[in-house]
């Protein structure tokens, strides 16, 4: 396996366990979870509200939007950067010396980036549908569509354009 | 016919202030290379096209008869780095970088890197920048060494080592070279230290191959070459 064409199990299976390993050597680990999780959790109080009502009002629909792209980006800055020595380090300058190839570590990341927004926009897109179903007694295709854009396809298309996640 | 463990086959490549002309030779299993030259000759470029992926050279480098071009990520499995470009968790304590990186290798032992380090009188639970810069090569060499590369490649490491352990360095690398059908590559200024450490010298001056040969003869004709 080169390691450039396709996913690489045994490379994404290492770093897989290097990760589970990053509270020995991410100091920030903990911090990142938290303020990931501060800024996702008003974002996602938004999404999973039926888009009816706050249809037309595209104002906060932007805000949350920008703090829902922040908070994932926040949330996966352990896949990045970590501090050391009052530096910021890409994590991929530790491991470019050993026997994993770049292209992989960038799947990987993109991996969590898409396991992140799926989870995302399963419970905005599950919500939406249920408490539009229950306290509107109603139900559009944009209960769905409008998670998917707003948590799926956002961050994955601003994830495309940088360099950290794309070969 | 035995394969060379490392061969470069007409490298030319773009370094910071200089080109890399056409370089060859080829580094036999159970020898130990020296490349010497001045400040800026392009030892460090060399190494850096056979660590870097993607690194922008035309030529072959190759591995135990692989171009590192075709699979780097596996190469790497062979080779074992010593030098101050390389990074560790600074905040983190040796045995903890060892535990954290030495997965990404196949076959890398904790025990044997444990046992290394004890020998050599580096305390495995030392914070990494706590560590001399003899500390961190002696700490480099056994987190190679742990992973049983057939090429080590030795970046300027005799400047941070004391004179009894550099005897004891030459040593313990001709031991292994010997048990484990390696080679070592090493770049140094010191040319005495070349001329009795290692088996074959090479010079670079401006990014050419100037000599190539046995150490003695070389120091010989760059000794002639100064008077």
């Amino acid at each position: 396996m080169d390691g450039k064409g396709f996913l690489d199990k045994g490379q994404q299976a290492v770093l897989e366990r290097f990760f589970k390993e990053e509270k020995i050597w991410y100091p920030d680990y903990w911090y990142l979870c938290f303020a990931g999780g501060l800024m996702l959790a008003p974002a996602m109080f938004l999404f999973i509200m039926p888009f009816q009502i706050w249809e037309g009002d595209y104002t906060s629909v932007l805000v949350v939007l920008v703090l829902e792209l922040a908070g994932v980006e926040v949330y996966l800055g352990r896949y990045v950067s970590f501090r050391a020595e009052g530096k910021i380090k890409d994590v991929y300058e530790v491991l470019r010396f050993l026997p994993l190839s770049r292209c992989q570590f960038k799947r990987y990341r993109i991996g969590k980036l898409f396991r992140l927004c799926l989870k995302l926009t399963g419970t905005a897109a599950i919500c939406q549908t249920a408490f539009a179903g229950v306290f509107m007694h109603t139900f559009s295709i944009g209960n769905i569509l409008m998670p998917v854009l707003l948590c799926f396809l956002a961050p994955m298309v601003i994830a495309c354009c940088q360099r950290n996640y794309m070969c | 016919m035995t394969v060379p463990v490392l061969s470069f086959e007409h490298v030319t490549g773009k370094g910071r202030k200089f080109h890399l002309e056409d370089i060859s030779f080829e580094v036999m299993p159970g020898f130990i290379y020296g490349l010497t030259g001045k400040n800026g000759a392009g030892k460090t470029t060399l190494f850096q096209y056979i660590m870097k992926e993607n690194a922008g050279y035309k030529g072959c480098i190759c591995v135990d008869g692989e171009d590192i071009k075709d699979n780097h990520a596996a190469v790497m499995n062979k080779v074992g780095l010593v030098s101050s470009d390389n990074s560790f968790f600074e905040s983190c304590t040796c045995r903890q970088n060892a535990k954290v990186l030495g997965a990404f290798y196949d076959g890398f032992s904790m025990e044997k890197f444990e046992t290394v380090m004890e020998e050599w009188k580096v305390p495995p639970g030392k914070v990494y920048r706590k560590m001399s810069r003899g500390e961190k090569y002696k700490f480099q060499l056994a987190f190679a060494i742990a992973h049983d590369p057939c090429l080590y490649l030795l970046d300027e490491v005799m400047a941070g080592m004391d004179p009894v352990f550099r005897r004891e360095f030459f040593d313990r690398m001709r031991q292994l070279i010997k048990d484990e059908k390696a080679s070592v590559l090493m770049t140094s200024h010191i040319l005495s230290e070349m001329e009795t450490g290692t088996d074959y010298t090479g010079v670079l001056e401006n990014g050419r191959l100037t000599v190539f040969g046995e150490s003695p003869e070389v120091a010989d004709k760059l000794e002639r070459k100064i008077i």
